[in-house]
């Protein structure tokens, strides 16, 4: 076996010195075969025939070279050698096939690179592959988080999970000499460490009593923390901090530097399990996390908690009913919505590919077809028809490697745009995935698998045809014209007809996402968001008085350059939510019991001057009118009042019982809880304070903002002043998915497009300069120039158009699973499809009109000098 | 072929081949003459078909080729049989013989 490989290895790398040993070894036979025959009395020359005609001597030697064992791999290298050299003598059609082929793996290896991150790899944490979350889902919901009643049934009833642990993220006001600052932090059930393998960096992690309600408050901190705010100081074990909602807390340990298993958290302490997160209905930030014992699968781990989850929704129908449980390998996404929209992206960039493999697959087949007089010498020659495909795989396998080799280098530059248009990734669904999104030995071996398969596809159709050809039809006719162009064309016609749907589909869909941007970037806010400064404060107690609040604002008012500040909850384009059911006085009670929910927002007396509301009718009400009086959107009094005026009327919130509000005034509708938010019903009621607040600026409100922080540290040290931003900011901030989806959708479109119309410009300027001959027939008989250029390129749209119609077909039925991702945009957008294949159309037009023109202005004379 | 020669089944040259270097190492040449001397001219072995067979046998490790001088002093491949091709040989030997019984007694008794 051994010795067997050494000779093959051999027969390989001295390839010459065995080739001159066997015609020497051969050449002794012959001669001494030649010496018999003249022995026995034949003239030498007539011996030496005799001798070569016994021996067969080139048949002979070929059966050597097969013995030998290495014949594909010499053959291939042969190919190799022989690809190569004809892709150096065309360099500008290498250069353009490799270049769409490099675009269309690199693309894909961009966003492979950031699938992958979110959907697909494993966590770096230890263990991670029998890590999981443990978080609550229902019909309509995709992923909720879970509370800590039902975590605990959970952790006592399974049998799956050899350690489970919970994990609630939430943020904590900081206060020491430096003053107050809000930092990022972390509420970690006993267990938690130990799941995510961390060991302090300094002191010690937690211990269980210290879960305990009542045991003396503890924190870690990160590294960060510890290195930024403390420089490093190792004194920070036992000193106390002043944090919010813990109270004077001990710091106990110190995490590892880069230390974190989902947000970034500065701040570590144990798990507050009373008040509200004894409700079992509670589910606010608490997720799960939890490692399979060995040998359980996540399927089995599954089924386990959904069986427990039905049990306890039996036994607490209030609190479980519709709940199931969403058990997902750690640091995976579980946002549907999102991991959709990321396989649709990786779906529209593997279009891009395939498009380019047509192009290239159309260059060759083109080629090819002028190679035909080379390919008969060939076959006539004794190459087999699969030794001709082997040749035309290996060189298109040759572009799709120079292809592949420029594509890793193009995909990390697209990565370096998809991450700056994602912008900050800790806002992702999910937050940034551990190990961040980079190119990496995955991302690399899926380029490589990439470049394999475009190689073969894109070579595949060239070779099937080229084997397919018959040899006859190609010697005899001069390899011009044969009965196998016709054909040649139809299979040229097939695969324009495929890049241009492939094409038209990309650009189908990256209309009407773009569209839907548009329309989102441009719709009526129903508020001034110009001018618009909106910022948070907290302190450590967190016990704002209406009074303190009032100073605040105030304080703010005062400011010089600022109009008019209000509280408000929740802020517009803010992340949180208030809601609650009302009954209008005086109606029909509904028979399920069930009544209409509005949206409530809590808002200060000047919040309608500082948004620039329009109030419609009635007026905004005063600070005076709290718990009494209050403002709704138009879609309430239309949908409540109908046909009446429902200013002066009264409703109640949460019951149909008093209190009852007085409406004194109906706002135009606005968008404030984000473009795309349903529009439903609105109620502000008025408030003196809140943590957040909204500033009408006089000026620029990026350039007030620091006057603003500092009037407010200077009323009061104890506020933390965070999220200072720009109105504009936070709503280009809510943007950023559709933004990121919509951008890249339409780029790719964009490259589909570019290269649809090069693979068509060159597929056409191929065909012209083969048919000069004959145009310069055409022209010498009579024909007009402009008539021949207008034949070549009908023949040139026929296929073009037949893309557009089976592509606009294709993509009416594709772009229905867009419908979730589009704002005031129908799927099928009648404007958009029209506009795309008009648009499609006309660049197809140029691309077949630029060479037929070129083709029809060489001189009839020239033309037929041509072969 | 119209004369009365036997064409060698499958896979008997290899065995033909070994057999003929037990002898000691013999280049192509003596090889062919040797089979045909041996076989009293009954067997037809195709010149062009010992070469591609020889070298076979050298990328199994079986044979050995070396270069040497010719009996007339010119420079010759000569293949020797290896310890590995020796054994083969025992093997294909008995092999052979056993097919062989197998067959004539199968034609004398059926």
């Amino acid at each position: 076996m051994f010795s067997s490989l050494k000779y093959r290895l051999g027969a390989l790398l001295r390839r010459g010195r065995m080739e001159a040993e066997l015609d020497e070894e051969l050449r002794f036979h012959v001669e001494r075969a030649t010496e018999g025959h003249i022995r026995s009395g034949l003239p030498a020359e007539e011996a030496r025939r005799r001798a070569l005609l016994d021996f067969g001597l080139d048949q002979v030697k070929e059966e050597c070279r097969d013995a030998r064992g290495v014949r594909l791999i010499e053959e291939m290298a042969q190919d190799f050698a022989f690809g190569a050299r004809l892709l150096r003598k065309n360099p500008g059609f290498t250069a353009a096939a490799a270049l769409s082929l490099a675009l269309g793996i690199g693309g894909n290896s961009a966003i492979f690179a950031v699938v992958d991150a979110f959907l697909f790899r494993a966590s770096p944490l230890a263990n991670a592959e029998r890590l999981v979350t443990i978080a609550t889902k229902s019909a309509t919901v995709s992923d909720r988080a879970i509370s800590y009643p039902n975590f605990v049934d959970w952790k006592r009833r399974n049998r799956a999970f050899e350690e489970m642990a919970a994990y609630r993220v939430t943020a904590l006001i900081l206060t020491d000499g430096a003053g107050a600052e809000r930092v990022p932090a972390m509420q970690v059930s006993d267990g938690f460490f130990e799941l995510a393998g961390m060991k302090a960096a300094l002191g010690r992690e937690f211990r269980p009593e210290e879960e305990r309600p009542g045991a003396p408050p503890v924190a870690v901190i990160s590294n960060e923390l510890w290195q930024g705010r403390y420089a490093g100081d190792p004194g920070i074990l036992g000193r106390t901090l002043n944090l919010s909602d813990a109270g004077m807390t001990t710091v106990i340990g110190v995490a590892p530097p880069g230390f974190r298993i989902g947000p970034r958290a500065d701040v570590y302490i144990p798990l507050d399990r009373t008040g509200v997160f004894e409700s079992r209905a509670s589910a606010d930030s608490l997720y799960g996390m939890a490692r399979l014992k060995p040998g359980v699968t996540i399927g089995q781990a599954r089924a386990q908690m959904d069986a427990i989850a039905a049990a306890l929704a039996k036994q607490y129908p209030d609190a479980n009913q519709g709940w199931r449980m969403n058990v997902t390998p750690f640091g995976r996404l579980r946002d549907d919505q999102t991991r959709a929209a990321l396989l649709m992206v990786m779906g529209a960039v593997a279009f891009v590919l395939l498009i380019a493999c047509v192009n290239v697959s159309n260059l060759l087949l083109a080629r090819t077809a002028g190679r035909a007089h080379e390919a008969a010498i060939r076959k006539s020659l004794g190459a087999t028809n699969g030794r001709l495909a082997r040749q035309l795989l290996t060189e298109s396998v040759l572009l799709s490697g120079l292809g592949g080799g420029a594509g890793l280098v193009i995909a990390y530059w697209a990565l370096q745009g998809v991450l700056w248009l994602a912008g900050d990734l800790s806002s992702a669904p999910g937050g940034e995935p551990l190990g961040g999104v980079r190119i990496d030995l995955r991302v690399f071996l899926f380029t490589v698998a990439l470049t394999l398969f475009a190689g073969l596809a894109s070579g595949m159709t060239p070779a099937f045809r080229v084997s397919r050809r018959s040899l006859s039809a190609r010697l005899g006719q001069g390899g011009a014209i044969g009965a196998g162009r016709r054909e040649d064309r139809r299979w040229r016609d097939a695969l324009v007809t495929l890049e241009m749907a492939l094409a038209l589909a990309l650009l189908a869909g990256g209309g009407v996402m773009l569209r839907s941007l548009h329309r989102l970037m441009t719709a009526d806010l129903g508020f001034d968001a110009g001018r618009l400064l909106t910022l948070s404060v907290s302190d450590a107690t967190r016990r704002g008085s209406d009074e303190s609040g009032q100073r605040l604002v105030e304080a703010i008012e005062t400011t010089p350059g600022v109009e008019a500040a209000a509280g408000a909850f929740p802020l517009p384009f803010g992340h949180g939510w208030s809601g609650n059911s009302f009954y209008v006085e005086g109606s029909q009670a509904p028979q399920n019991g069930r009544l209409p929910e509005a949206r409530v927002r809590y808002a200060g007396p000047h919040y309608a001057r500082a948004l620039g509301l329009r109030i419609e009718e009635g007026r905004w009400f005063t600070a005076a009118e709290a718990g009494q009086s209050a403002v709704i959107n138009e879609r309430m009094a239309r949908a409540f009042w109908a046909g009446g005026s429902a200013v002066g009327r009264r409703f109640s919130l949460g019951g149909a019982k008093p209190p009852w509000i007085t409406v004194v005034g109906v706002a135009a509708n606005t968008r404030e809880n984000g473009i795309d938010a349903d529009l439903g019903p609105e109620i502000y009621m008025p408030t003196l304070f809140q943590y957040d607040i909204v500033v009408r600026t006089a000026g620029s409100p990026g350039a007030i903002a620091g006057a603003v922080r500092s009037r407010i540290r200077s009323l009061d040290k104890a506020q933390a002043v965070y999220d200072v931003q720009p109105m504009t900011d936070r709503i280009s901030e809510s943007l950023v998915p559709e933004r990121f989806f919509g951008v890249i959708v339409g780029s790719l479109a964009a490259v589909a497009l570019v290269m649809a119309a090069v693979g068509l410009y060159g597929v056409i300027a191929y065909s012209a300069a083969r048919r000069t001959q004959e145009v310069g027939i055409r022209i010498a008989l009579g024909a007009a120039p402009a008539g021949v250029a207008a034949l070549m390129v009908k023949q040139g749209m026929k296929p073009v158009l037949a893309g557009i119609a089976l592509g606009a077909a294709g993509a009416l039925a594709a772009t229905r699973l867009l419908a979730s991702f589009l704002f005031d945009v129908r799927p099928n957008d009648p404007p958009t499809f029209a506009a795309v294949c008009l648009l499609l159309a006309g660049v197809a037009l140029i691309a077949c009109w630029l060479p037929a023109r070129r083709a029809t202005r060489i001189s009839a004379v020239a033309a037929l000098r041509w072969e | 072929m119209a004369d009365s020669r036997l064409n060698l089944p499958q896979g008997t040259l290899d065995l033909l081949l070994l057999r003929t270097l037990a002898a000691g190492p013999l280049h192509g040449w003596a090889i062919s003459q040797r089979i045909q001397q041996i076989s009293k001219d009954s067997v037809e072995v195709q010149q062009g078909s010992l070469y591609p067979a020889l070298h076979r046998l050298e990328r199994r490790g079986l044979v050995k080729a070396e270069w040497g001088e010719s009996e007339n002093n010119r420079r010759a491949r000569y293949y020797r049989l290896t310890r590995e091709g020796r054994a083969q040989l025992e093997v294909e030997t008995d092999k052979w013989r056993r097919l062989a019984d197998v067959v004539a007694q199968v034609l004398e008794t059926a």
